[in-house]
């Protein structure tokens, strides 16, 4: 396969594509070229050797757009440092970790990722507003690290990175698990607060934290008494985490739109009973 | 949103938070080249299942194939997709707006515009535009085929520091200048350098506004205007009639109508005339001595192919 013909084939105009990619990916202009110029000096690297990995099996354009786009995830990474979300962040799913890097890492600004997600615009304000009530440093340069794997250096994960240099460091395994225990607590009450602030429940700090606590002791029978396949398990996460209408789920899965929506609406009837059985619906802690 | 549906989303995204996220480790995910596969629907109704299982327990996995979603405009709805689509080929988005009979109607009128503005601005060369474009795909393929991807990188390395506008606005007007060398080239059987022609630039840099892109086909219609002005200058002018000058003249003032209406509506020009400017006030010049005196036009026309032709 000769990659450099094909990507400079003027007839597909690969290049284009390929340019309009960073420029989506990244808002500002100059940040987008650079990450152009990055992604294909990586790809022509070695006589293209990303790219020598392809079998023939998908088209070469499909591939080169997976290949690319990984590259201006590395460009990423590379420019403005490696720290992973907050844990109640990633939890969240994807299109929460992909607002918060931009945000808080990248430092993008909130009109400019409005007009990336346009289509998920309300959800999207949600989300820039709770991380920034909730991570007072979110884009403040001075608070990034770049150590791998490090957390954001807010309050409350600073109060997480102790806990769990403490759990490095116990020997005792009584105590290595009541600090386990007091994270997933913290971790429980972070994402309920967060669900909260974006869906405009009040509840207050006491009922929180009762209820953390609450679901932290039922993780393990509501992942057994939650019966889902995966691809009702995709359906949920296209649909709730992503914003993916119906339909759109329904063709991104290749599924009918009317088996979509019976599949969903079966897997939302499965949480709801669930979590009403084990007593962790949100009257258990939202005031009104 | 109404308090049960906010409630029940609650519930959902609570569930989806606190599920098991066992993960599996990066060897048994899947690939770039699986993920690929999905999308172009090469993967068997086994593997497809198979596949929903490892990006479930696969988090890089799954973000790369929500990523590739967005990419090929899965998110959006049927319509936006289609037209927001990178990598589906015209006759695709050509067969969706085939369905409607509205859509049909509201294309042929932008055909019908667009066709109007390029018939406008390239009035007396039209059928030698039609012969070019015949042979405009082999040309740009021939020149990048033999384009050094380094060199590539440097032009887009330049494009990114300081000299992005003069840059942009360049490759356009010589870009316009190799068309029309090409399309004299076809008439007078290749007596223009085939060396020539291919230095200058076989296409635009890519815009991502509406302003870049008018801009862009404006510089690039000067450029081809231009070349085809030299070639008249060049031979006989004694023999040109006043009205072929007169009808230039017309053409000309269009060009700088255009740009007027530009920074009319945008405001100062982005990607800059700056370097065409002081030939096109030059140019002004020039035109106002006609019919009179062609020498001054002519000279005019060479500085601007000097312009396209400068490194």
């Amino acid at each position: 396969m000769d990659w450099q013909a094909f990507i400079f084939d003027s007839g597909s105009d690969w290049i284009g594509k390929l340019d309009k990619r960073a420029r989506k990916r990244f808002g500002d202009e100059i940040i987008a070229d650079e990450a152009m110029n990055f992604a294909l000096k990586r790809l022509s690297d070695n006589d293209w050797q990303r790219l020598r990995a392809y079998k023939q099996r998908s088209k070469p354009g499909t591939f080169l757009l997976v290949v690319f786009n990984n590259q201006l995830e590395d460009f990423a990474r590379k420019k403005f440092g490696y720290p992973r979300p907050p844990a109640w962040v990633e939890r969240l799913g994807e299109h929460w970790k992909t607002i918060w890097r931009r945000l808080c890492l990248e430092r993008e600004e909130k009109q400019s990722l409005l007009i990336v997600y346009e289509h998920l615009k309300a959800q999207t304000e949600d989300i820039i507003r709770t991380i920034k009530a909730r991570i007072s440093d979110c884009g403040k340069h001075s608070s990034i690290t770049s150590v791998g794997g490090s957390r954001h250096d807010s309050d409350r994960d600073e109060h997480y990175s102790q806990q769990e240099a403490a759990l490095n460091d116990v020997d005792n395994e009584d105590n290595a698990v009541s600090i386990e225990r007091e994270l997933d607590i913290q971790q429980a009450e972070d994402i309920l607060a967060a669900l909260c602030n974006v869906l405009d429940f009040q509840a207050d700090k006491v009922a929180l934290e009762m209820h953390a606590n609450k679901m932290v002791d039922a993780v393990e029978q509501l992942s057994q008494s939650i019966q889902l396949s995966e691809q009702q398990n995709l359906l949920l996460k296209l649909v709730y985490q992503q914003g993916y209408s119906i339909s759109a789920a329904a063709r991104l899965l290749e599924l009918p739109d009317h088996q979509v929506r019976r599949s969903l609406k079966n897997a939302e009837q499965n949480i709801f009973e669930v979590l009403a059985e084990l007593g962790l619906g949100l009257e258990n802690f939202v005031i009104a | 949103m109404a308090h049960t549906e906010k409630s029940q989303k609650l519930d959902v995204l609570l569930a989806l938070a606190m599920a098991d996220d066992k993960q599996l480790t990066s060897g048994e995910c899947p690939d770039e080249e699986m993920i690929a596969c999905y999308f172009d629907q090469q993967l068997s109704e086994s593997e497809k299942q198979q596949f929903f299982r490892l990006l479930l327990k696969c988090p890089n996995s799954y973000a790369q194939w929500t990523r590739m979603a967005e990419t090929l405009g899965y998110h959006l709805d049927e319509q936006s997709a289609i037209q927001a689509s990178e990598s589906k080929s015209w006759v695709e988005q050509l067969k969706y707006w085939l369905t409607s009979y509205q859509k049909l109607a509201a294309a042929m009128v932008v055909v019908g515009v667009t066709f109007f503005v390029v018939l406008n601005l390239n009035a007396p060369q039209m059928s030698l535009q039609q012969q070019m474009e015949a042979n405009w795909q082999e040309h740009q393929k021939l020149y990048l085929a033999q384009m050094d991807v380094s060199e590539y990188l440097a032009r887009r390395q330049t494009k990114s520091t300081l000299t992005v506008v003069p840059f942009a606005e360049k490759t356009a007007f010589s870009h316009g200048f190799k068309k029309a060398l090409q399309r004299l080239s076809v008439i007078q059987n290749s007596q223009i350098s085939a060396e020539l022609i291919a230095s200058l630039p076989a296409q635009n840099l890519p815009c991502d506004n509406t302003r870049c892109e008018q801009e862009t086909l404006i510089n690039q219609h000067l450029g081809s205007w231009s070349a085809l002005i030299l070639q008249q200058c060049q031979q006989s002018r004694t023999q040109t009639k006043v009205k072929f000058w007169q009808n230039q003249q017309t053409i000309y003032n269009k060009f700088n109508q255009e740009y007027k209406t530009l920074e009319q509506r945008y405001g100062a020009s982005k990607l800059g005339t700056n370097f065409l400017n002081s030939r096109l006030q030059k140019m002004n010049r020039a035109f106002a001595q006609l019919p009179g005196q062609v020498q001054p036009v002519c000279d005019a026309i060479n500085q601007l192919a000097l312009y396209a032709l400068q490194k």
